[in-house]
């Protein structure tokens, strides 16, 4: 397995060429669809919920280390122990001395994007401590000497085929390519970790500043385990997981497993407000929380402060049509999808993930989707600009309207503006690029039926060539060339609603 | 918003079988001691039955005592070796701080006498829910929580262990107890 936050190599095109030519890939992504809309007919968010929850991240974002310094003073009020990591190097060292003063074998992990992003099991595991990730899609994973390719449904991009071969290798036997039966199998096969690690971590999805209560959801009971049975307790926390107060959880819960799985709320919320107390039976001795900066607090103040408000729940991966095609494995990066695409190059500065805000369609659906409002379509844009330059990426300060909805958003330098003026082109300025004129002409020839009619005509000879017949369409190739169109049907659309309308062909 | 006992008892009722829960009741607390050792029998046989006896539905119906006068083996908080025997324990039994009939959640506050892991380790759990402890809503229930000091764990619990993991398609029974109950104590 490879580590950091993005593993070196292809480019994303390559990766996403390759990955829609996978058929086992794209069977296994079909799911997905199928989640989906069962999900969101269950339970959907309002838009009621998202302007307050918006809000309440907001709030927090505006004074980060205000409330930080408030969750930590009430966390050590209740008996915990609080760690500052500025990089992930001192995450990674802080844990490893805890391990070391514990004298840890095994230490039992719930899942926690977090510790991917600090790749905290490989260090662990390089001083000899047995590391079992212990939910069953990060097991997977794990087993398979692969990285999580969906930040709620780690091994979304394998079949039950291929998952029940994977466990296979930690069995007996041969395993039944059955559902219940490898769930029950797992259930056996890891709970003697549970009982002899001597150490949970675990990530956090919410820290109240004003309670000290770190609140972590799962479905499978795993979470529940690690921050129950082991000794010791140690939970990963990137700063902006802090929130207010403990009652913001009744609007900022429900949202997060709303939007994350269609759940009304997750099966299993643990709210844990310190250690064990006096003579409590179980609870884990000691409760240890390293507040993990590693570059977020440089975006605070920036045009970049917002993707700080994200909650993890994936409903952005879920309906990007570039991620829904490609999973999660050709962002080469632990957050895929489009806060993935923001967030990767932002914590390394621009060092990894260059290329990622270009993997977008900047159709919006992920603003959209977005529970906290984040403008990622804005954001991709932006950093899009921003990335032009060689060297770091240094946030600067946010100007005004960044928040700007993105129709109004135009490039410096690039001439290009998302035509949803009600100006006519014409009134626009001259156009400074290939781009423009392309885009200029198109508009033209499509602005009268007679040129629709006359291009729609042309489209179809078109069809008439090969598949791939996008990519060598000259002047734009660097657009085209990792882009392509469906061909056309020989008969327009009009022509084969006229042969219906009049009974000649059956609708 | 549902309102009424009886209103948020069915409210609840539908929440938790959806959560593919076992509910029984309302009963009785006379006859919900007598199911409890019913299913004690049935999902214990021979075995460790483990309890948390502080929870106070437990302690009112004196569930202990019915389950030893039925000759099963208690295994309570304590105990020696209850750490080791807990997870070979056939049921394990608790009470509930509250219950949210919007979500169909059982909220199981963690204190002396009420472990985490009596609802986590065994393979059944059985929940004792006072109809009077039903709330309406998830935000109704974390205001009341935000009231009053928090425990060490407050833990909300809505049905059996399940996983979206294989193929995105719910499975029942991973980490957490397979099966979950809930009597319903009027």
């Amino acid at each position: 397995m490879t580590h950091g936050i993005v593993t070196p190599g292809e480019s994303f095109a390559e990766r996403a060429t390759n990955a829609v030519a996978n058929p086992d890939l794209q069977r296994a992504l079909r799911n997905l669809d199928i989640r989906l809309h069962t999900a969101r007919a269950v339970a959907d968010t309002t838009p009621e919920m998202k302007d307050q929850a918006a809000e309440l991240r907001r709030e927090v974002l505006a004074d980060l280390d205000g409330w930080l310094d408030t969750l930590e003073a009430s966390l050590t009020r209740v008996g915990a122990t609080v760690h500052r990591a500025d990089t992930p190097a001192d995450a990674r060292r802080i844990v490893l001395d805890l391990a070391n003063r514990e004298g840890a074998h095994t230490i039992v992990k719930s899942k926690s994007m977090a510790t991917e992003e600090i790749d905290l099991g490989a260090a662990l595991e390089s001083v000899g401590i047995e590391v079992v990730e212990t939910d069953l899609g990060e097991y997977i994973v794990q087993v398979a000497d692969e990285r999580p390719s969906h930040m709620i449904t780690p091994a979304i991009h394998k079949t039950l085929d291929q998952i029940a071969s994977v466990l296979e290798t930690r069995a007996d036997g041969p395993l039944p390519v059955e559902r219940e039966a490898l769930a029950a199998w797992t259930h056996d096969h890891l709970r003697p970790a549970f009982l002899r690690a001597e150490i949970g971590i675990s990530g956090v999805n919410f820290a109240a500043a004003d309670t000290g209560t770190i609140t972590i959801v799962t479905n499978e009971g795993n979470g529940r385990l690690c921050t129950t049975w082991p000794r010791v307790h140690i939970a990963l926390m990137p700063i902006e997981k802090v929130i207010a107060r403990f009652g913001d959880l009744a609007t900022l819960l429900p949202l997060l497993t709303r939007s994350a799985t269609g759940q009304s709320l997750s099966n299993y919320v643990s709210m844990l407000t310190g250690p064990r107390r006096d003579d409590e039976s179980d609870g884990p001795d000691e409760l240890h929380v390293v507040f993990l900066d590693h570059n977020r607090k440089a975006l605070v103040g920036t045009a970049y402060e917002e993707i700080l408000a994200c909650i993890r729940c994936g409903a952005c991966l879920n309906v990007c049509p570039v991620y829904r095609k490609v999973s999660g494995h050709a962002y080469d990066a632990v957050y895929s999808g489009p806060m993935g695409k923001i967030l990767t190059p932002l914590l390394s500065l621009g060092e990894e993930g260059r290329d990622l805000p270009g993997a977008s369609s900047l159709c919006g659906a992920c603003t959209e989707a977005c529970p906290v409002e984040i403008p990622l379509a804005d954001l991709l844009v932006r950093l899009r600009a921003d990335l032009r330059a060689p060297g770091p990426l240094l946030p600067l300060p946010a100007p005004a309207g960044l928040t700007s909805p993105i129709g109004h958003h135009r490039l410096p330098g690039e001439g290009f503006a998302w035509p949803t003026s009600q100006a006519p082109l014409a009134s626009r300025p001259p156009p400074r690029s290939t781009r423009h004129m392309v885009f200029g002409a198109w508009s033209r020839v499509w602005s009268s039926p007679a040129g629709y009619r006359a291009s729609a005509a042309a489209a179809r000879l078109g069809g008439l060539s090969p598949s791939g017949w996008a990519r060598r369409v000259p002047l734009v190739k660097g657009w085209t060339a990792t882009r392509d169109l469906p061909l056309p049907d020989r008969r327009s659309f009009r022509a084969r609603w006229a042969a219906r309308e009049s009974g000649a062909e059956r609708w | 918003m549902v309102s009424g006992v009886a209103a948020l008892t069915d409210s609840l009722r539908a929440a938790l079988s959806a959560n593919r829960v076992v509910v029984h009741g309302p009963v009785t607390p006379a006859d919900a001691a007598q199911h409890v050792v019913g299913r004690a029998l049935l999902h214990s046989p021979g075995g460790d039955v483990a309890v948390s006896p502080a929870d106070r539905l437990v302690a009112e119906l004196g569930i202990v005592d019915h389950l030893k006068a039925a000759g099963t083996n208690v295994l309570l908080p304590g105990d020696v070796g209850w750490r080791d025997r807990l997870s070979a324990a056939g049921l394990g039994v608790t009470g509930c701080w509250l219950a949210v009939a919007e979500t169909g959640s059982l909220a199981l506050a963690a204190r002396v006498g009420s472990p985490r892991a009596v609802s986590l380790l065994p393979p059944v759990h059985l929940c004792l829910v006072a109809v009077d402890d039903i709330v309406a809503t998830f935000s109704g229930a974390i205001a009341r929580a935000a009231g009053a000091p928090l425990p060490s764990a407050l833990t909300w619990v809505g049905g059996p262990s399940r996983t979206g993991d294989l193929e995105m398609i719910q499975t029942f029974g991973v980490h957490g107890p397979s099966t979950v109950e809930v009597v319903l104590v009027a």
